[in-house]
């Protein structure tokens, strides 16, 4: 298995690599967001594909020729399908979505991205000892947002800054130093 | 006997000193070799990225230390630096633009500049560049992808064509994928040109023109230097779908008017398999005679050198061989497949992989996919070989300020070439027709590709040599466009008695001085093959398959060795592949009827794969007797073929 490569710069800290993800669309993300926490992001699909307890092996995405996503190395406790779960405007009409880049901040990956040309960021940041992650979004003032959150069966998932408009779907209006956030906790086996 | 040794490497450093030295620059622990870009930043500091997606910057290469600026890009294959605190990168899906805003020396930001080509997590869809024009655009190129491979239709930014309606290998299934690709610094791309099936290599020429290495395979014949113009189609089928005047599949006939032409052909095999990025000679001097020309690594242990002029408008010129190592062979061979038709190209076929020029000291290594020039003159290769034999790593070539023996320049004359030497020739061998070995032949334009058609001789009635012995022409009997000349030099030395290094040249004649081309039909030779006088086996073309097919694991003395990517070996494996041995466990010991099995079907549990679906069963015979005939038979009783 290859070690996962470390930066100076952000030993201990967030750590992004652009690769063969598995389940996900071209290109995808897999994001170590600490020692005991990963994901896969998805910039094509929307969002984050799957989160786990544990590590990521890239050593599949570079072995040969012609090489393999990389794996999951540990429990998903979150999981998500739904083709642009965030959506601008309407709850509804599934936006277009056009990835912007990403840079790193304290303790934390920041996506970008336009949903119809507005411009939405995306903070990724892990709960301390292990107990889950946390996604904020960001919109210009105006700007409706909305989530559609899926079941999750190995999670618990709260909201704040947002209203649930109907089951599952949520509701945010965006403004200067205005957060809308997901925190998302794996629950314990039974 | 160890005086008499070390007189003799003596001897042979002297007779072989090298007129450019190859140094081996240490990478740091921790930094994959696998470099697949290479830039300088306008400070003069060393910028190169991995495969496994870092951007590394150091002062000095030789003693580093090296700091990591960027890490977890997907497979970046192109770098432009800017300054040191942002670099461009090609990734495969996008163009990035990294930047250090709190001056730690490390990247903080990476910006999707552009990602309005779409790929489908393919092996084969490598995003290649990157170089910017003088309006301070960025240029990149896209390959196809491999049917070898999965494409992934998993989330697609918009729908996907996957239809293979042109009879191509590769298809174009995500927008602009085959296509040369311009950026904006504000993010706005503009498609440029389209027909390209592996455009590894994008080079700008100090005026600015634009040109691109494209790789052999389906409808490309050979791989090609390509001077870019805008709307123009370069030959492969695939990415048509994606131009504005698209609508619908078009004949071979049409296919073949609408495309333009290579400046300079690279004969496959002879001049490499795959190029990668060409640099010109900007050095005013420092890296020798040839400032102004063109050098392109390869993937095989090969660095060529273009020549180009303008000829009724168009680019068209010559290539030469530069360094190559003659193990480069294996590389090529390891390259080889299905879509590699002409491998080795021509009759001759092995002879052209032979050391050129003679080397002693570093040898150069394979994957030589990415070149810069340094300030200080050196030509810094950047080396990849993944899944394609062994090699990564970065080397330097540095003249040695020793003057180079060698062909100048080839020049396109009304009645032949002109060469021009780097040195005053010997008169007497200079106006020696004898000296020169002229022949020519075509590629044709074909989905499955082409191999080397109408080759033959050319008679040369006369020669005109200048007064100062630096240059001759040619008069060529027949001077025909359509073809690539190949010249070989015989016994050439310079007035002080060095002989040529590299007495090779190919000259690709698309257009004559007065504008006239080739207008025979390009799917079809002109010459039809003689028929064998017999229908009994070839040792002869046997020895060609086993150079493409068999050499890398059995090697040219057929006593086998280590495979390529597999350290270890099996005491059996080493037996089966060793074509020297005697006995009864000797691989020729077996009959003719088992062998052909084996080579037909591969060896179970065994590295040795089928070539039943490769070879002809008269091909496989052939080989069966070159072994027979290089390496020994013990069993003559066995010669009946099956």
């Amino acid at each position: 298995m290859m070690a996962l490569i470390t930066s100076p710069a952000y030993a201990g800290e967030p750590k992004v690599f652009r690769t063969l993800m598995p389940d996900a669309g071209p290109s995808a993300f897999g994001v170590v967001l600490g020692p005991e926490l990963a994901l896969c992001y998805d910039p094509l699909r929307g969002g984050v594909n799957q989160a786990w307890r544990g590590t990521l092996d890239l050593a599949p995405t570079l072995r040969a020729k012609i090489n393999q996503p990389a794996t999951v190395q540990g429990d998903v406790f979150y999981r998500e399908t739904t083709q642009q779960p965030l959506r601008v405007g309407s709850a509804e009409k599934t936006p277009v979505r056009r990835f912007k880049g990403y840079h790193y901040e304290k303790d934390a990956v920041v996506f970008e991205f336009t949903l119809n040309g507005v411009l939405v960021r995306e903070t990724l940041r892990a709960l301390a000892a292990g107990k889950g992650m946390v996604r904020e979004w960001s919109a210009p003032a105006g700007v409706v947002l909305y989530f559609q959150a899926a079941e999750q069966k190995a999670a618990g998932v709260s909201f704040s800054g947002a209203d649930e408009v109907k089951p599952g779907i949520w509701r945010h209006e965006g403004g200067d130093g205005k957060v809308f956030s997901m925190t998302i906790q794996p629950q314990k086996k039974s | 006997m160890r005086t008499i040794t070390l007189l003799l490497l003596a001897m042979g450093t002297a007779v072989f000193a090298n007129t450019y030295e190859i140094e081996e620059l240490p990478l740091p622990k921790g930094m994959s070799p696998e470099l697949s870009g290479i830039a300088f930043t306008p400070s003069g500091k060393l910028v190169v990225v991995n495969r496994p997606g870092e951007v590394w910057i150091t002062s000095d290469a030789k003693a580093g230390p090296w700091r990591r600026f960027a890490f977890g890009l997907h497979e970046p294959l192109g770098v432009l630096a800017l300054s040191e605190k942002e670099i461009l990168v090609t990734q495969r899906p996008e163009l990035t633009r990294l930047r250090d805003t709190n001056d730690d020396g490390v990247a903080d930001r990476y910006e999707t500049l552009n990602d309005d080509w779409q790929v489908t997590d393919n092996w084969h869809e490598f995003t290649f560049g990157l170089r910017r024009d003088a309006a301070g655009d960025f240029i990149l190129a896209t390959g196809l992808p491999d049917v070898a491979g999965e494409i992934s239709t998993r989330f697609p930014r918009e729908p996907l064509h996957l239809e293979k309606v042109h009879q191509e290998a590769k298809p174009s299934p995500g927008r602009y994928e085959g296509w040369v690709l311009k950026v904006s610094p504000d993010g706005k791309m503009t498609p440029i040109a389209s027909g390209f099936r592996a455009a590894s290599g994008v080079g700008l020429s100090p005026e600015g023109d634009l040109f691109i290495t494209d790789q052999q395979g389906d409808y490309i014949a050979t791989s090609t230097l390509v001077n870019v113009q805008p709307g123009r189609f370069y030959g492969h089928a695939a990415s048509l779908k994606w131009r504005d005047d698209y609508r619908g599949p078009v004949d071979l006939e049409t296919l073949t008017k609408l495309r333009s032409p290579e400046a300079v052909a690279l004969p496959h095999g002879a001049m490499g398999g795959s190029p990668g990025e060409p640099v010109w000679d900007t050095t005013g001097g420092k890296f020798g005679p040839f400032a102004g020309q063109i050098f392109i690594g390869d993937f095989t242990k090969l660095i060529s050198r273009v020549f180009l002029e303008k000829v009724a408008g168009e680019y068209q010129g010559a290539c030469f061989p530069f360094i190559r190592d003659a193990v480069g062979l294996a590389a090529i061979q390891a390259n080889s497949g299905k879509d590699n038709l002409t491998i080795p190209a021509g009759a001759d076929g092995l002879k052209h992989f032979r050391d050129v020029p003679p080397r002693s000291g570093t040898p150069l290594r394979a994957g030589n996919m990415r070149m810069a020039f340094a300030p200080d003159g050196s030509l810094y290769v950047a080396q990849t070989t993944r899944g394609w034999g062994q090699g990564d790593g970065l080397q330097r070539i540095v003249w040695s300020k020793k003057e180079p023996v060698e062909i100048a320049t080839m020049q396109l004359t009304r009645e032949g070439f002109r060469l021009t030497f780097t040195a005053a020739m010997d008169a007497a061998r200079l106006q020696n027709v004898k000296t020169y070995r002229l022949g020519r032949f075509r590629y044709l334009y074909l989905p499955k590709g082409s191999p080397r058609v109408d080759e033959s001789a050319m008679a040369i009635t006369a020669l005109r040599v200048a007064e100062d012995q630096r240059s001759v022409e040619l008069i060529v009997r027949d001077l025909e466009p359509g073809y690539i000349y190949e010249l070989e030099l015989e016994q050439l030395h310079d007035a002080n008695g060095r002989a040529v290094e590299n007495p090779l040249a190919f000259y690709t004649l698309t257009r004559m001085l007065d504008g006239r081309t080739f207008s025979g039909p390009m799917d079809k030779p002109l010459l039809i093959a003689a028929k064998k006088a017999n229908t009994g086996t070839d040792a002869e073309n046997g020895r060609r398959i086993y150079g493409t097919f068999c050499v890398v694991c059995h090697q040219p003395d057929g006593k086998g060795g280590a495979l390529p990517g597999s350290p270890a070996v099996s005491q059996a494996t080493l037996v089966a592949a060793n074509f020297t041995l005697r006995g009864k466990d000797a691989p020729l010991s077996k009959a003719d009827a088992d062998l052909v099995k084996i080579i037909t079907e591969g060896a179970p549990g065994k590295p040795m794969p089928p070539f039943g679906s490769v070879l002809k069963p008269e091909e496989i015979r052939d080989v069966l007797a070159y072994l027979r005939a290089a390496f020994g038979a013990e069993h003559s009783s066995n010669k009946s073929n099956p």
